[in-house]
């Protein structure tokens, strides 16, 4: 886990700092009136973690863990947390929550905690000559209701976690039994449990870290070390753990490609580490697609005057990773779809194939589920078949802000340490903080070009400064995000599906838009432009909101189209009557240009759509009339 | 309510054995392993942490012990409602329930696999005594070094016996 990073780029307080876990326990979180705690340095030298909590006196010091696997943080969870002979001991669910919560926001720049450990039993009362005897100094005697597994406050303390911090991985660290309370541990969302007294406990530690703790690439080739990062990679070793397919998702430039590296390298341990063998669908013409992926024989087709192994055979035994799967051309997808389903590659010309052992981790920054959904561009069962239930969603860079001085870091010595010159240049505050309030559309990507750019352009400057900065234009304009954000007050739009943002994307261009009325002379000969451009955007919103409101069922797995509820939503009118959504939907139509008629009359979805509204309203607005359209 | 003797278990297992005494071993062993520098463990562990087994593992054996007679359902009948019944039951009833929890909970091996754990964990102590005994400085990690067979043999048996500890029923059972 304590993986020492060899790539030279990479900032070292990145790859050496380790996870942090937080252990509320009432024994080994108590401060004795002494000012030590024994049982807390047992529990770090048999656990190998250092304790950082900072509360003890003195002993702590003679301890030195010399290849620790975490920090540690230590927490009573009860007041007072130094009690002495004859202080009442109580549990402290507000305090312990708060004490969390400072270390689940870290203001101090470092690592968000990665994981909890939670003892179960706490012992309450007053702390007496026979129970410090019986338990240890500080240690009350303890109530009847303590150590009933119903009643554990430990599991009080899990229910609160999980409902504030759902994504903080909870262990139950505990010498009770494991069957009194599993079944509740269970419903309160506890990711494991770690006996104590157990031989192997670093190693448990270890697993169970890698398994559910929120840590950074100990590689070093994935900088960050915001949340958003951390359960990205988070879902990355979960998805890493089998051999079934994972399916990414994430803007350009967030760093697909390095995650499937990341899942590649989780898979297996260095020494069994199985191939990677990457395909960028983007840079492939159809015709040349499926020959890349499956291989050909010889005379497969005109220009193949020799045998060509694919690159899914080429991967055999490892992973595949496909970026941009949203280009597959359809005949590739069926092919695809052939080989993920019986394990056997045909090359194009072949009478049989091979038998494959191949995980595909594909990516996408389309909203491929909704390509999906409705039937254009990608298959859904090919899609079922690539995600086997699984993804991960990846970031982008304006929602992990935290992680830029990280990244600007590391860019900088990387650019340093290819170029000739020695100098070593600090980055000013006035910079740094440009570069993070920037939106950078284009992510990790765009930020390293323009990293590079500064460094290549300004050779010998020892400070980068603002002026050394230059942004893409086309992207510097506020995005559709950050207006969204902006509009709900919020840091950052909620992770969500790509489609959602081209739509905040659209929306956002829309309220851009500023007409200059001095300009007339630029509109001459553009209206029937402008007309046309209008009829298809409001079409082709109709169709969604068609698609959107189907209703599915069992009988009719393809969906009943109905134009009410779409117009409601396309509205946002939600007391719109049933004759004034067909009359409107008629109006839609009418409006449509002449030109462009019959490139609408071939959709099905709008014919059905229009068919409807002329059933309901048979006799209703004339099309084509300019009234209508300034309705619309 | 808790009975006595689950009080009498947890302090023993939980509170003392796992909770303390085998964190200690734990850590020491980790000590010996050169995972961890811990001089005042590696100073006071052979001299006092490692004492309190034989007293304890007395306690355990009587634990073992009394579990028959404390935990056994038949006590149930010194208090209400069943300490109600007629003379006439109260004759035979206790001794049959007592029968039947007996073989319901296979008391003789659970009682005999936990004696038995105990005196592994007894030996090895002993073993592990004299081992010691013959250590030049038994405060230096370096010079205990050489027993770490013995001190992994000792940390195993303990725990087998929290492990055997643990098996027996958490409450008084009715058949």
């Amino acid at each position: 886990m304590n993986e020492r990073n060899t790539n030279p780029g990479t900032p070292e307080a990145l790859t050496t700092a380790l996870p942090k876990i937080l252990v509320i326990d009432d024994l080994f979180g108590r401060v004795q009136d002494d000012g030590r705690n024994p049982e807390r340095r047992d529990l770090c030298g048999q656990f190998l973690i250092e304790d950082v909590t900072g509360d003890l006196q003195n002993g702590q010091s003679r301890q030195k863990i010399k290849r620790p696997i975490a920090q540690a943080v230590f927490c009573r969870g009860q007041t007072p947390a130094g009690a002495g002979s004859g202080d009442m001991v109580e549990n402290d669910l507000y305090g312990t929550l708060n004490f969390v919560r400072q270390l689940w926001q870290p203001d101090d720049g470092s690592f968000p905690l990665a994981m909890v450990l939670l003892d179960l039993c706490f012992y309450t009362g007053r702390v007496t000559a026979a129970s410090e005897s019986k338990r240890g100094r500080g240690m009350p005697e303890g109530r009847d209701s303590d150590d009933k597994p119903a009643l554990y406050f430990g599991l009080r303390v899990l229910d609160a976690l999980n409902q504030e911090f759902p994504n903080l991985p909870v262990i139950i660290l505990s010498s009770m039994p494991r069957e009194g309370v599993s079944q509740q541990f269970s419903w309160l969302m506890g990711r494991g449990f770690l006996p104590r007294g157990d031989a192997n406990s670093p190693k448990l530690l270890r697993d169970y870290l890698w398994r559910h703790g929120l840590i950074p690439d100990q590689g070093g080739r994935i900088v960050g070390k915001s949340k958003e990062l951390l359960l990205a990679l988070w879902a990355a070793r979960r998805a890493a753990a089998d051999r079934l397919n994972v399916l990414i998702r994430g803007e350009r430039g967030a760093g697909k490609e390095l995650l499937a590296e990341y899942i590649n390298r989780c898979g297996a341990p260095e020494e069994k580490r199985r191939p990677l063998v990457v395909v960028d669908s983007g840079t492939l013409t159809p015709a040349l697609y499926a020959s890349e992926l499956f291989g050909h024989v010889k005379g497969a087709f005109t220009g193949a005057d020799r045998e060509r192994q694919g690159r899914i055979v080429q991967a055999d035994g490892g992973d595949l990773f496909l970026d941009e799967i949203g280009n597959m051309p359809p005949d590739v997808q069926t092919g695809l779809l052939r080989v993920l389903e019986g394990r056997l590659v045909t090359p194009l010309g072949a009478s049989s194939g091979r038998a494959v052992d191949v995980r595909f981790i594909s990516a996408t920054n389309e909203d491929i589920e909704l390509k999906a959904a409705v039937g254009e561009g990608f298959r859904a069962d090919l899609l079922d078949r690539l995600r086997e239930g699984r993804t991960v969603v990846l970031p982008p860079l304006r929602e992990r802000r935290e992680d830029i001085p990280l990244l600007v870091e590391q860019f900088v010595r990387q650019a340093e340490a290819a170029g000739s010159g020695a100098m070593t240049r600090k980055i000013a505050p006035e910079a740094m903080a440009k570069l993070v309030a920037f939106d950078w559309p284009g992510n990790v990507r765009e930020l390293r070009n323009c990293l590079l750019k500064a460094i290549s352009d300004h050779p010998d400057v020892e400070h980068l400064v603002p002026g050394h900065l230059v942004f893409a234009k086309d992207s510097a304009r506020v995005s559709a995000s950050q207006l969204s954000a902006r509009r709900q007050g919020a840091k950052g739009v909620p992770a969500g599906r790509v489609g959602e943002m081209k739509i905040a994307d659209l929306i956002a261009l829309l309220e851009q838009v500023e007409i200059d009325a001095a300009e007339t002379s630029a509109w001459a000969g553009r209206w029937p432009d402008l007309q046309r451009g209008y009829a298809d955007v409001t079409l082709k919103l109709l169709r969604v909101a068609l698609l959107a409101t189907r209703r599915i069922t069992l009988q009719n797995p393809e969906g009943e189209l109905k134009i009410h509820p779409a117009i409601k939503l396309l509205t946002g009118d939600s007391a719109i009557t049933a004759t004034k959504a067909a009359d409107l939907v008629k109006r839609i139509f009418s409006s449509i240009p002449e030109a462009i008629r019959s490139d609408f009359q071939r959709d099905p979805v709008l014919q059905a759509a229009y068919d409807i509204a002329v059933r309901l309203r048979p006799t209703s607005a004339k099309p084509g009339s300019g009234k209508e359209r300034q309705t619309l | 309510m808790t009975s006595d003797w689950q009080k009498r278990r947890s302090e023993f297992n939980h509170d003392w054995l796992k909770n303390r005494f085998l964190t200690a071993v734990a850590s020491f062993m980790n000590i010996l392993d050169d995972l961890v520098e811990d001089t005042e463990t590696e100073r006071s562990f052979v001299g006092e942490i490692l004492p309190q087994w034989p007293g304890r593992a007395r306690e355990a054996a009587r634990l073992v012990a009394d579990f028959e007679t404390q935990m056994s359902p038949t006590t149930l009948f010194a208090r209400p409602p069943l300490c109600c019944c007629g003379s006439a039951s109260a004759s035979w009833l206790p001794n049959l329930v007592h029968l039947l929890w007996c073989r319901r909970i296979g008391i003789d091996v659970l009682c005999i696999d936990a004696a038995r754990s105990l005196a592994d964990a007894n030996v090895a102590y002993k073993n592990l005594s004299e081992v010691l005994a013959q250590c030049a400085d038994c405060s230096s990690a370096e010079a205990l070094r050489p027993f770490l067979s013995h001190f992994r043999t000792f940390r195993s048996a303990c725990e087998k016996v929290s492990g055997m500890i643990s098996r027996f029923p958490s409450r008084i059972e009715l058949v």
